[in-house]
């Protein structure tokens, strides 16, 4: 079943189109990476995907609304959010609080909410009444991430998650995002970084130039190394230096792999 | 160029130092990146170096950071910015204009460059960030990666000999970042002397001629890239996200097949790998 349908979207906004029809589907419960260059109109398709934007033509469908046809709260009470820069999204002065505003509008009930805010404060290992003014910006990032993520929303729409996070930081971004999926979320998750695509999405869309080039299995879209080459994407390190050896090397997607082949290439010499 | 000696800072309202006993050096000339966690000091590192710390964002301030042999604290941010750029993270902060032109305009005609000389400066950054086609669109209208595009050739535009800029390619997609990166080393041959402050070190240990890693507001490594992503256990504690060809290298190890060091490239990762199968 299919929770966000576009149907040939076109979208823009006095200088010219920065999405012209666009047409995809996302199964419910699936995790998709959407990925191009800078400019290629990923955010704006985000945007239009949790109906903060309106299409100019064409329709795009969320959990069977149009979302020309109903108002943006309708959709926020099952969608959840993250904006490329954080500070768009943080609007109050501690955790506690940024984190219980988004709560008021969804359907958990007062105990549960108080739950599900308590559980996520720890998860993410925040001071409660922390001053956000005193936060870095890899800490902003995760304050919005999370204050997402309490909500327990049934779409989420990440615009680069991962992006000026730290190494812990990360762990615990990408974690929370494959939880989000395994309680059944759908997710699209627009991200540069093809290492977390290959480890938390299945399928990947790619646009270019404000249109869909692609739309496959994360596998498939990386093996298209043409294709990745024509939207400005790399291949994940170990992938990269797979297709510089070559030979049995080639499909080596892991350093697991890759050590393995050397042993055995190794064994053999030996033999 | 920057010597920093014994230097400690606690922002206003707050009591944890942001940066403890901090001595470094950087040579005229270099190509430094700095790296670590979030709240490392990274940022408040390069703000020191730029005069903001503690200019425009107060504290307690301890010991001394000099840039040419001035001591920051016996100037101001707008005579350091003869000389110096900075970019820092927070880009939107620094974006005044209302288009792409404008914004690279602003500083030019500010620092009174020669007339004639502006449109080439303007071209050039253009051509180095594959601006001209958004040469009149609004900010408000462009992404996020165009909009760090066009601090960045803000920034550069003014010929600074010392550019600071940190987390540059927080929201630049991959070919962005290794155009930025060449452009950064291109100046940096021509004797500009680089500060860059990176969360992931992938890209740095490539191009930077000296490394920092910075945890707690400290310097605990200091060296060529070479030796400082060689200490792998360090960078990982100090919460470094380490390349992949760096967990490759030490995956290997574990193993017994490989005794060098990190491969500080996707070629020498490949090198690496054959000199093992052979």
């Amino acid at each position: 079943m299919k929770v966000i349908e576009f149907k040939n979207v076109s979208y823009g906004c006095g200088e010219g189109n920065l999405l012209t029809d666009v047409s995809f589907g996302i199964q419910k419960g699936s995790f998709t990476a959407l990925a191009g260059e800078n400019g290629a109109g990923k955010s704006t398709l985000c945007r239009l995907a949790a109906a903060l934007l309106r299409p100019v033509s064409g329709e795009v469908i969320s959990n069977g609304l149009s979302t020309s046809k109903e108002k943006t709260a309708r959709f926020a009470a099952f969608t959840g959010f993250l904006f490329q820069n954080p500070d768009r999204q943080i609007c109050r002065s501690t955790v506690r609080e940024e984190m219980a505003f988004g709560l008021k509008y969804t359907a958990l009930g007062g105990r549960e909410a108080e739950l599900a805010l308590s559980e996520t404060i720890e998860e993410f290992g925040f001071a409660p009444e922390r001053e956000i003014f005193s936060m870095t910006r890899g800490e902003r990032q995760m304050l919005a991430l999370a204050s997402v993520l309490v909500r327990k929303p049934e779409i989420l729409v990440a615009d680069e998650p991962t992006s000026g996070l730290d190494a812990r930081q990360y762990a615990v971004a990408a974690e929370k995002l494959k939880e989000a999926r395994r309680r059944g979320a759908t997710v699209l998750m627009v991200t540069h970084d093809m290492e977390l695509a290959e480890e938390t999405a299945d399928e990947m869309l790619v646009v270019a130039g404000g249109r869909i080039t692609a739309h496959a299995p994360v596998e498939e879209i990386f093996s298209d190394r043409a294709l990745m080459k024509r939207s400005s994407l790399r291949q994940t390190e170990i992938r990269e230096i797979a297709a510089l050896l070559g030979g049995d090397f080639a499909k080596a997607a892991s350093a697991y792999e890759m050590a393995e082949i050397i042993k055995n290439k190794r064994k053999r010499m030996v033999a | 160029m920057i010597r920093i000696e014994n230097l400690s800072f606690i922002y206003e309202g707050s009591e944890k130092k942001a940066l403890s006993s901090l001595s470094l050096h950087i040579p005229k000339g270099s190509f430094a990146g700095v790296t670590g966690a979030s709240c490392s000091g990274k940022s408040t590192l390069l703000r020191a170096v730029a005069g903001i710390v503690p200019h425009f964002m107060r504290g307690r301030f301890f010991g001394a950071v000099k840039v040419n042999g001035v001591d920051t604290l016996d100037t101001s941010p707008q005579k350091l910015a003869a000389t110096v750029g900075f970019l820092g993270e927070d880009i939107e902060s620094q974006m005044i204009c209302e288009t792409v032109e404008e914004e690279i305009l602003f500083g030019l005609e500010n620092f009174a460059v020669p007339h004639g000389e502006i449109e080439g400066r303007i071209e050039r950054v253009m051509e180095m960030f594959s601006l001209a086609p958004l040469r009149k669109r609004k900010i408000s209208s462009l992404s996020g990666g165009q909009r760090q595009k066009t601090a960045l050739a803000a920034v550069i535009a003014l010929s600074p000999q010392l550019l600071i800029l940190d987390n540059p390619s927080a929201e630049l997609d991959p070919v962005a970042t290794e155009s930025l990166y060449e452009a950064l080393s291109a100046l940096n041959s021509r004797g500009v002397t680089i500060v860059t402050a990176e969360q992931k070190p992938g890209i740095l240990c490539r191009f930077a001629t000296h490394m920092t890693v910075m945890s707690e507001g400290r310097a605990v490594l200091n060296g060529s890239a070479q030796q400082v992503m060689d200490e792998t256990e360090l960078l990982r504690s100090a919460g470094v996200m380490l390349p992949r060809r760096a967990e490759l290298s030490g995956r290997l190890a574990a193993e017994g097949l490989y005794r060098g060091g990190t491969p500080l490239n996707i070629p020498s990762a490949a090198e690496m790998i054959r000199g093992m199968a052979q």
